[in-house]
């Protein structure tokens, strides 16, 4: 095939299967961009800005100007996010978002002063001489993406293009705008057309195409016209395009100009073609010549329940509202909002939504205009839907089995495929609408196929376990028997050092075990193996440390030791305070003499006994890390039993509860040390106990049938 | 990432929700009936002209029963009465069924042939868009194997100008009133102008006896398609034709599905033909006689019990053209049409499944620019 990119040179234009014209309601194009005042409130989304990990540069309070940065955010795919006005940030938090389920997400609220000053812009003119590398991180800082709606970061897509196996061979400037009503590129090609072209010398400067195409829907006659004269006596080819939706999403367009078909699983800039939006084109020339951010951008306003209707270049962040009182909206019963064009758009559950770079055009149609959509009736398989759809699905079929829920078959049948251009539903002639269960059926798709990632994710998580395990395990026997072999061979039998140490301590454990002993007679004997090295938590356990979470005190104030006690003692304990400590002595004497001996084993017999250690028993060695701690509790000589879950329901008596460091602890419980002092999660408490599954930003909640099926399933 | 909802703590909105798309085609299916209803219309002004005015009782009947068992059937199923009446599709049932059955049918054949139409064929199945089978020609095989002395006794001759010997009032006292029809078809063979070949009870049921003795070309000398039997035959092909082109320029039905369809009878009766000349007719008679013609622009047109996309109507249409041929020399019915149509349909889910549609960017290959 070395002869298609000379017939794409020669100006052949393919077609691309299905399609469909509908009205064209363009009647904006005639009116010129216009600019709005400054809003009242600017709400700019950061989520999309920041990433995990990224970093907010303002705080509440903070004076910003127009084009100043505010954030940093964290990894390639993303751009930063830079004030559209001068003002006051005035609240950061949770707002709602431009999504038609109306969901929140935290955004920066600035109010803004009226002066409308910006940072001081940074002109390159010497952009020629520049790196590619250079250029994309200019283009990247400035915050552009892809302004066509589907938000792509532009710098990383020429990045992949010129990471791409061979390079970028053709690259196609976007300025279909297929989608009725829209008329915001078109306007932006008769107005800016000497600077698109300019930011095309910067693009081909970049990525180095060999062959530019700036293709336009032959609709557009003015825009056809401006650009033809800015491109006079460039290399670069205007093509001109039959009319037909969806043309302007990227695989059809690429199929017209260069009758490749690239699967969906495919980027196209790694298969070598780049696509991008006129007013992309147009930012990307703002961003490098003339150091500007993008902070506005171009929408069309439309529909008949509008005073007036035209273009208008945005600041980012202005609300809904505003635009519609700008425009002097005329709301009939029900008015339908429709963020986007009438195909593609979706209606807003409330106008209180900040302009994004996403959005395209604010739609307020009557119901003249755009009639609702009458119930559906029965399919009758009329083929309509496959004859249109330009990702050669069968709709009708994909749609019977999405509402049987056959979502393997669904996937089989290339669901995921989808656009949502919404081809099958504009000329379904039953009125069902097929966009509604893709969009549907294709959630749960991602969804199916996230879990299966995650499942894959989780085995081989567990196999890598498994083999340290074994290989840990293999090790020690290793050991074991070199150990083993070396005393053999020193000749002489008998423990080794370290069980010595091990049975020396025994004895001195002796007392405190005693004392337990003598504290009830009902009380068993606590198993020192187990205080000592304890790997496993009881349930008891568990549950006194949930408990002392739930009273509000920290993981911190109860120790393992302390624990084991509670449930081994708790009821002895209990009953011997209120009879009076004759025993108090007996096990004070035994915890001091333990503590001689060792420090470590005294806490651990003090605490056996529902005892608190005071500072006097507390072993310097122990304190390293806790001075502060010395200063705040209170010196306490008068030794009381402190029985433990008494001493949870009492947050004043918490503190009297020892602070074991994490050195103390076995390694294990180091480890839930850690994280202490967190927010408690209840789920935290055990890192083996199952986490409650997320619902995923694109996830669909799994169907819950109501009340009344159920019982029509019961009764069968 | 916590997300909420607007609705739960802001006020209740009250703005339009919708779901994308806002826009839409205008053609409805009600429309779409319609029209292929009223494309029927000059194949019925044929009929009525050749046949007598039989036709308009037996759609006057076949259509208020088939509306009443709609009715009952909704009603049974829960379904809201104006929605089942939006879609036109009982109009187009009925009308194709009483241009299939005979004239002179009693009104109780008919009663129960559209009855079994609907409800057994098209409403047991879940209704329009779940039938496996065109519930016209299901109702008239119906009638044809329960009822066959009937079916033979009622077809009328033929003959120019029928509609003012039976009119309204002499097809009112055979078809409501059930009285004899012989006499009527006896004045309607005289009315004939010319006694040819073609003026039996049908050219169909003397090709058959023909056939039979292995004499089937000793029927195709057929003069001339400009007089008398013939002359009807050419005129409801040409109906059919007028119908049917309505239909392809408002896209209603598949042309590359209907040409293929003709392309196939004509090929397959050539061939046929050709070998055994005693069983098969020409290519000219075939496309011309019986119901092969109605068929192709309006039966095997029906878009739920065809095959789905493109390439499966292709392969529905040659395989009901093969059947038709096949079934007029080899079976034992005078015309094979209706059993033709129900054998594809029965084969359409298989080549739905046969014929599945290549997915988007099969066959890329990276590089495939330089």
């Amino acid at each position: 095939m070395a002869f298609l990119i000379d017939k794409i040179r020669q100006g052949k234009v393919w077609r691309f299967f299905g399609g469909i014209r509908p009205p064209e309601l363009k009647q904006a194009s005639a009116s010129p961009i216009e600019e709005l005042r400054i809003p009242s409130l600017i709400t700019l989304p950061v989520e999309r800005h920041l990433g995990e990990g990224g970093e907010l540069l303002v705080k509440v309070g903070d004076q910003v100007k127009k084009g100043q940065q505010l954030t940093i955010p964290k990894g390639e795919r993303l751009v930063p996010l830079h004030a559209s006005t001068s003002g006051t940030v005035t609240g950061i938090g949770p707002q709602i978002l431009p999504h038609p389920s109306g969901f929140t997400g935290t955004c920066i609220t600035i109010k803004p002063d009226g002066h409308d000053l910006s940072v001081e812009s940074k002109p390159l003119p010497e952009w020629e001489d520049m790196e590619p590398a250079a250029l994309l991180a200019r283009i990247r800082e400035f915050g552009v993406e892809g302004l066509g709606g589907a938000l792509f970061q532009t710098a990383s897509k020429l990045q992949s293009a010129l990471d791409g196996p061979d390079g970028c061979n053709v690259f196609i400037v976007n300025g279909c705008e297929c989608e009725p009503v829209l008329t915001c590129d078109d306007r932006i090609m008769q107005e800016y057309a000497a600077d698109i072209a300019t930011g095309i010398r910067i693009i081909q400067h970049i990525i180095k195409p060999q062959l530019t195409v700036v293709a336009i829907e032959d609709n557009k006659s003015e825009a056809i016209a401006a650009m033809r004269a800015a491109l006079e006596g460039s290399e670069v080819q205007l093509r001109v395009i039959p009319t037909r939706y969806p043309s302007g999403q990227a695989r059809n367009l690429i199929r017209i100009i260069t009758s490749l078909e690239i699967p969906f699983d495919e980027h196209t800039a790694e298969c070598g073609v780049v696509v991008d939006n006129v007013e992309t084109v147009l930012s990307i020339k703002q961003a490098v010549i003339d150091g500007v951010p993008v902070t506005s951008r171009v929408i069309t306003v439309g529909g008949s329940s509008m005073g007036r209707i035209g273009n208008v270049r945005i600041r980012l962040g202005s609300s809904v509202r505003f635009v519609l009182n700008s425009f002097h909206l005329n709301p009939e019963f029900h008015q339908r909002v429709v963020l986007g064009g009438p195909m593609m758009g979706f209606t807003l559950p409330t106008i209180d939504v900040p302009v994004t770079k996403a959005a395209s055009c604010i739609l307020a149609p009557g119901s003249a205009e755009l009639p609702l959509r009458q119930p559906a009736l029965n399919c009758m398989r009329c083929g309509r839907c496959a004859r249109v759809c330009p990702s050669r699905l069968v709709p009708y079929k994909l749609y019977a089995l999405s509402l049987h829920s056959e979502h393997g078959k669904a996937q089989q049948n290339g669901i995921t495929d989808c656009t949502l251009c919404g081809c099958c539903a504009f000329v379904c002639p039953s009125r069902i609408n097929l966009t509604l269960q893709f969009r549907r059926e294709r959630n749960i798709a991602f969804l199916l196929q996230d879990k299966e990632r995650r499942n894959e994710r989780a085995l081989e998580r567990i196999k890598a376990h498994e083999e340290k395990e074994a290989q840990e395990r293999r090790k020690r026997a290793e050991r074991k028997a070199a150990a083993l072999q070396r005393i053999k061979e020193q000749g002489k039998p008998g423990p080794s050092p370290r069980l010595k140490l091990k049975d020396d301590s025994r004895p001195e454990e002796r007392p405190a075990r005693e004392a337990v002993t003598s504290l009830s007679e009902t009380t068993r004997p606590l198993p020192q193996e187990d205080l000592r090295t304890q790997h496993s938590i009881p349930d008891e356990t568990l549950a006194a440390r949930r408990a002392a979470l739930e009273v509000g005190g920290s993981f911190r104030s109860i120790t393992p030791p302390a624990r084991a006690a509670a449930h081994t003692t708790q009821r002895s304990v209990a009953d011997e305070t209120a009879s009076g400590g004759s025993a108090k002595a007996q096990v004070t004497a035994g915890a001091e003499a333990a503590a001689q001996s060792s420090p470590r084993t005294a806490s651990t017999a003090a605490a056996a006994n529902g005892h608190p250690i005071t500072q006097q028993e507390q072993p310097a060695a122990a304190s390293s890390g806790s001075s502060e701690h010395l200063k705040s509790a209170p010196a306490d000589p008068a030794v009381t039993p402190n029985p433990l879950p008494y001493a949870l329901r009492r947050s004043g008596e918490q503190k009297s509860v020892r602070e074991f460091t994490p050195w103390e602890l076995p390694p294990e419980h180091q480890a839930e040390h850690s994280l202490v002092g967190l927010p408690s999660d209840p789920n935290r408490l055990n890192p083996i106990l199952p986490r409650k599954p997320e619902l995923l930003p694109g996830e669909t909640p799994k169907l819950q049938l109501p009340e009344r099926f159920k019982k029509l399933k019961n009764r069968k | 990432m916590v997300r909420r909802t607007a609705s739960p703590s802001g006020p209740r909105s009250n703005l339009g929700l919708a779901p994308a798309p806002h826009l839409y085609a205008r053609l409805t299916t009600g429309r779409l009936m319609l029209i292929t209803a009223l494309c029927l219309l000059p194949v019925a002004l044929v009929q009525l002209y050749f046949l007598g005015c039989g036709l308009i009782w037996q759609f006057l009947i076949i259509y208020v029963t088939a509306t009443l068992c709609e009715a009952a059937v909704s009603l049974l199923r829960h379904r809201p009465l104006k929605q089942t009446a939006s879609d036109c599709s009982t109009l187009v049932t009925s009308a194709l069924l009483a241009l299939t059955v005979p004239p002179l049918l009693p009104w109780h054949l008919s009663c129960v042939c559209a009855a079994f139409a609907i409800v057994i064929v098209k409403e047991c199945f879940g209704g329009l868009g779940m039938n496996i089978f065109n519930p016209a020609m299901a109702g008239f095989v119906f009638l044809l194997i329960s009822a066959p002395g009937y079916m033979f006794s009622t077809f009328v001759p033929p003959a120019e100008g029928a509609f003012r010997i039976a009119g309204l009032g002499a097809t009112y006292e055979v078809v409501i009133q059930r009285q004899d029809p012989a006499p009527l078809q006896e004045r309607l063979h005289e009315a004939a102008t010319q006694t040819d070949a073609l003026s039996g009870a049908t050219f169909l049921e003397g090709l058959k006896t023909s056939r039979k003795s292995g004499s089937a070309d000793s029927m195709v000398n057929i003069p001339d398609f400009t007089t008398g039997a013939a002359l009807y035959y050419s005129a409801q092909a040409a109906a059919c034709a007028a119908g049917g082109l309505v239909l392809m320029i408002m896209r209603i039905i598949m042309v590359k599905m209907v040409l293929c369809y003709f392309l196939a009878v004509a090929g397959f009766s050539y061939l046929g033909h050709l070998w055994w000349p005693g069983l098969y007719l020409p290519e000219l008679p075939t496309l011309l006689v019986g119901g092969t013609a109605l068929a192709g622009f309006f039966i095997i047109t029906d878009p739920v019990t065809n095959a789905g996309t493109g390439l499966g109507r292709i392969s529905y249409a040659i395989l009901v053209a093969f059947l038709i041929v096949v079934l007029r020399a080899l079976g034992s019915y005078s015309d094979s049409v209706a059993f033709a149509v129900l054998l594809g349909n029965a084969a359409a889910p298989l080549i739905d499944v046969l014929t599945r549609r290549r997915p988007y960017g099969v066959g890329y290959r990276r590089g495939e620019l330089l």
